[in-house]
């Protein structure tokens, strides 16, 4: 062990720890169930200091890994663990533990297997900071695989009646992806005689048999995840079928895990031989966009209209990345940050506006008018999700957007249109639910949501506004 | 000749504890499954200290030696006995029956897997093989009942039988080439000499009744068929010690004494490990048996086991037993759970048995996923290690067509556990569990502690490992 203080292992290690000690609390009866639960936020909010600490110690705009830490797992193969990192993988972890919280509050009441949801949910959040502060292939793949059981596992325990169909085909897509990573990284560790960082890919050389076969095998994993055609099928059924907030957040942050997986291993300089590829991928990718945004708009049902939102999105980012440009990157991370809050409290809130609905046995057109609060927080995030300036999506959106506009203009075009067909279907979702003339036919509002959780989704609120007005607003002298 | 009973007492404390086991069994009155464990923990950790101390001491040279490599394994074999004999005690007083003859077997097969390590002398291989494949025999008449068990008993004694008898003539063959019988007079004659197709069927004399023993496809039938009827205590213990006491005299072997013949055998092995991938891993699927269905993962896993130590680098040799390691441990905690797995005093066998059974034992659930995980290989879990080194000196060797057959049968192979997990996590409980003895959640923590020391500092084993296996490396 080099470091004697390892401020990044120990941030994997905290969900780890918080998961062993919800494993072992007692569930039985609803002291049990809230014990169990404040384990589980009590873990992510120790987290979420940790990591803000690191951006402190960190200089955020200094370009590469910083805070390195490694240590030699093994000698025969030679292999070191490495972790480091920068100022994306740091924002993506500090969104991901934000969006952690919230969808703990969607789950609060939750009584049906709450401590087995805070065990995996605990195993999942730490094997995917392992994933963003991993700095070498090896600790990248583990992680990468060791993410899915936790997935696995809470799809099996809390899906429907459909769960089988699509536990087969997320096994299906996620394992093969993973055994062709697993195959690439092993592939890539011998030809380079030894242990290869991350960072070193871009200096890279491979003979052109090699090259062709890796970036297929890196492509196809990295893309197993992501909702593109082919690939987004399981997550779509998941996605159609899921009813548990949580558990649909999860399962929409693991495409990020793919979208990551092309920051870090496409070089500064992509090789001629990635053109084919990337040229495949960005017309496969606008279809997709553009197919997954008119489902959306027609589709009646409000969580596949925030699947569609999403999934427009995620593509777009991937295209983005797909530019290699600098300063787009840090735009992807700042605007990341955002979409990932954005999408974790339109997921909650749409879930308790269901929720509501099938309690009181009335239709959701206005429905919102009767919930005060609710209306506050969810008019909110649909504004923010739609690009308006409350956010860091606004201005970092703009800026991706005009520059894949000067990549390729047919391809910025269709891409803007699929964006502005979502938003025109969040819109018209949050018209229909605000719909005054409708108010008198909905309930009383009685169950509007608690003044706690108002006053956190407020200061939620506060932090996207000022991550509209400065991203790293937190840091102190950045 | 003091010395030389001195250097011998190994092997003498396991004669002793027979006749003890037999008087106990004559003349005390109060006599449990506890007595015979407790005589034979004594006698087997007495052996144990024996096989260290004299780790390099050989009492008759021209018939056994004893070297680092040597005491390895059996220091591996009487640990895995210890472990198995502990949870078969708990199984022996929960059926109130006889455990005098199980100890007493099981003794006898760890003193010949013993003698068939430590030998230099085919003779005595091929008499340590059959002592141990006839013992395993007569284990496994332990508990058989019905008529199924006793067409499948007679299947195998006639197969051992049948091995036994082409292992001697194999031998003789040798003796009259050679004129010895001793490994380092048939290597050195033919390292001078060219080989013929008799010396060839001479040679698959000796090696398929090992593999035979270790369960290799397609000799796997009868391990698999009998893993699946015969009790629990006897399954644990005929799928792991021979498995060991093959394996380490196949690679001795093939490693000191046919090391001219590699041309021969090393597409022969390439062609049994492919088969005990795909096998195992299309095997394991439809089965509904769960102990079958892990002696099919076993089959699987001595393909990987056997692609890595070809073609015979040093590297090979230490991944292969990483796996083989990795996978023993694994394996005994499998087995361990499922002596957690009772109901109504019965220990369940079918997977359709444990369904739902996370919301009775939630713990016993968790551990065996984590090593079904571990089982397929999956990062960070103890087999990973093994793959890893495996995978990594097959793409030494470019040999990426057996990776990509590796790779194949592992997705083949997930099935068959994703379909167990779903089992016991997501249907609904079938059955109501009995409580599990303590004593099983204490081997289940030991083997925990060993795993994520495995997990987080394999290089601690690793590298002690690589010294140990010294005297087959080059």
């Amino acid at each position: 062990m080099l470091n004697t203080f390892s401020i990044l292992s120990l941030i994997i290690a905290i969900p780890f720890l918080g998961m062993l000690f919800t494993l072992f609390a007692k569930e039985a009866g609803d002291n049990g169930t809230r014990n169990v639960f404040s384990v589980a936020v009590f873990a992510v909010i120790a987290n979420i200091v940790m990591i803000l600490r690191i951006f402190m110690l960190m200089e955020v705009y200094k370009p590469g890994l910083q805070l390195v830490e490694t240590y030699n797992w093994m000698q025969n193969p030679n292999i070191d663990i490495v972790f480091g990192v920068d100022v994306l993988s740091l924002m993506l972890l500090l969104a991901i533990h934000i969006a952690f919280i919230i969808g703990f509050i969607g789950v609060r009441n939750n009584l049906e297997h709450q401590k087995s949801l805070m065990v995996w949910s605990l195993m999942f959040l730490s094997m995917i900071t392992g994933f963003f502060v991993a700095a070498d292939i090896f600790s990248f793949y583990i992680f990468f695989e060791a993410m899915l059981l936790p997935l696995f596992m809470l799809l099996g325990m809390f899906g429907d009646v459909k769960r089988q169909e699509y536990i087969n085909r997320f096994l299906l897509y996620n394992m093969l992806g993973a055994v062709i990573f697993f195959v690439a990284t092993v592939l890539l560790f011998n030809y380079q005689h030894g242990m290869l960082e991350l960072q070193q890919l871009n200096n890279m050389k491979l003979n052109s048999r090699l090259e062709y076969f890796i970036w297929a095998a890196i492509f196809i994993s990295l893309l197993s995840r992501i909702p593109v055609w082919p690939f987004h099928y399981w997550i779509a059924s998941v996605n159609s079928s899921i009813r548990n907030p949580m558990i649909f957040l999860i399962s929409m942050i693991l495409p990020l895990t793919g979208i990551y997986g092309f920051v870090r291993f496409l070089p500064k300089t992509l090789p001629s031989i990635l053109g084919n590829y990337i040229l495949i991928l960005q017309i496969i990718g606008v279809v997709t966009m553009l197919f997954i945004a008119l489902i959306g708009l027609i589709n009646k049902d409000r969580q596949y209209k925030i699947f569609s939102y999403i999934t427009v999105y995620y593509i777009m980012y991937m295209l983005g990345i797909l530019t290699r440009n600098e300063v787009i990157l840090l735009n992807i991370a700042f605007s990341f940050f955002s979409y990932l809050i954005i999408v974790a409290s339109m997921e909650v809130f749409s879930h308790y506006i269901a929720k509501e609905q099938n309690q009181q046995g009335v239709l959701d057109d206005g429905l919102l008018c009767a919930y005060p609060k609710l209306s506050i927080i969810y008019s909110f995030m649909t504004l923010s999700a739609v690009g308006l300036p409350l956010s860091s999506l606004f201005l970092n959106n703009f800026l991706i957007l005009s520059d894949l506009l000067a990549v390729n203009i047919k391809m910025g075009i269709i891409m803007l249109l699929s964006l502005v067909i979502v938003s025109s279907a969040l819109l018209k979702e949050l018209f229909r639910l605000r719909d005054a003339e409708k108010c008198a036919l909905t309930a009383s509002g009685q169950n509007d949501i608690s003044r706690g959780i108002f006053s956190f989704m407020l200061f939620i609120c506060f932090v996207l506004l000022m991550s509209f007005i400065k991203p790293l607003w937190f840091v102190i002298g950045a | 000749m003091l010395a030389k009973i001195v250097t011998f007492s190994p092997e003498i404390f396991l004669i002793l504890a027979l006749p003890l086991i037999g008087l106990i069994s004559r003349y005390r009155s109060s006599k449990t499954a506890k007595t015979f464990y407790s005589v034979s923990k004594i006698m087997l950790l007495l052996s144990m200290l024996a096989t260290v101390i004299f780790y390099n001491r050989s009492p008759f040279p021209m018939l056994m030696q004893n070297n680092t490599y040597t005491t390895l394994y059996k220091i591996f074999i009487e640990l895995l006995a210890f472990g198995t004999f502990f949870l078969s005690c708990k199984w022996f007083l929960n059926k109130n029956r006889s455990s005098a003859m199980y100890y007493t077997l099981g003794l006898g097969i760890i003193l010949s897997l013993n003698v068939m390590i430590s030998t230099v002398h085919f003779g005595i291989l091929v008499g340590g093989y059959f002592v141990a494949s006839l013992l395993q025999y007569f284990m496994l008449k332990l508990g058989a009942e019905d008529y199924e068990y006793e067409e499948g008993g007679s299947r195998y004694f006639a197969f051992m039988f049948l091995f036994s008898g082409i292992m001697l003539m194999s031998a003789l063959w040798f003796h009259a080439q050679t004129g010895s019988w001793n490994y380092e007079v048939v290597a050195k004659y033919y390292a001078k000499h060219a080989w013929n197709v008799k010396d060839i069927m001479a040679f698959s004399g000796i090696f398929l009744p090992l593999l035979f023993m270790m369960g290799v496809a397609p000799l796997h039938f009868c391990k698999i068929e009998l893993s699946g009827l015969s009790i629990l205590p006897v399954c644990m213990l005929n799928n792991l010690l021979p498995l060991v006491g093959g394996y380490a005299v196949l690679l001795c072997l093939l490693t000191d004494v046919f090391t001219s013949m590699q041309a021969v055998y090393l597409p022969f092995l390439q062609i049994v490990a492919i088969i005990s991938l795909l096998w195992g891993a299309i095997s394991a699927i439809k089965e509904e048996n769960l102990r079958r269905m892990f002696g099919y993962c076993g089959v699987y896993s001595l393909g990987f086991i056997i692609l890595g130590i070809l073609p015979f680098s040093n590297n090979g040799i230490t991944s292969s037993f990483v796996y083989l390691v990795s996978y023993l441990l694994t394996m005994w905690g499998v087995y361990t759970v499922f002596f957690a797995f009772k109901s109504n005093g019965e220990y369940l066998s079918s997977i359709s048995d444990i369904s739902g059974v996370f919301a009775q034992k939630p713990y016993v659930s968790v551990l065996l996923t984590v090593f079904i995980v571990s089982i397929a290989g999956s990062p960070p879990m103890l087999i990973f290690l093994g793959k890893l080194q495996v995978i990594d000196n097959m793409m030494i060797n470019h040999a990426y067509g057996e990776v990509v057959v590796a790779m194949i049968a592992l997705l083949l192979l997930l099935n068959a556990f994703f379909k167990m997990i779903r089992t016991m996590f997501f249907e609904p409980r079938s059955k109501i569990f009995d409580r599990a003895d303590r004593g099983i959640y204490f081997c289940l923590f030991v083997n925990m502690v060993f795993f994520l020391i495995g997990i987080l500092n394999p290089a601690l084993f690793i590298e002690r490992f690589e010294l140990l296996l010294e005297p087959i490396m080059r």
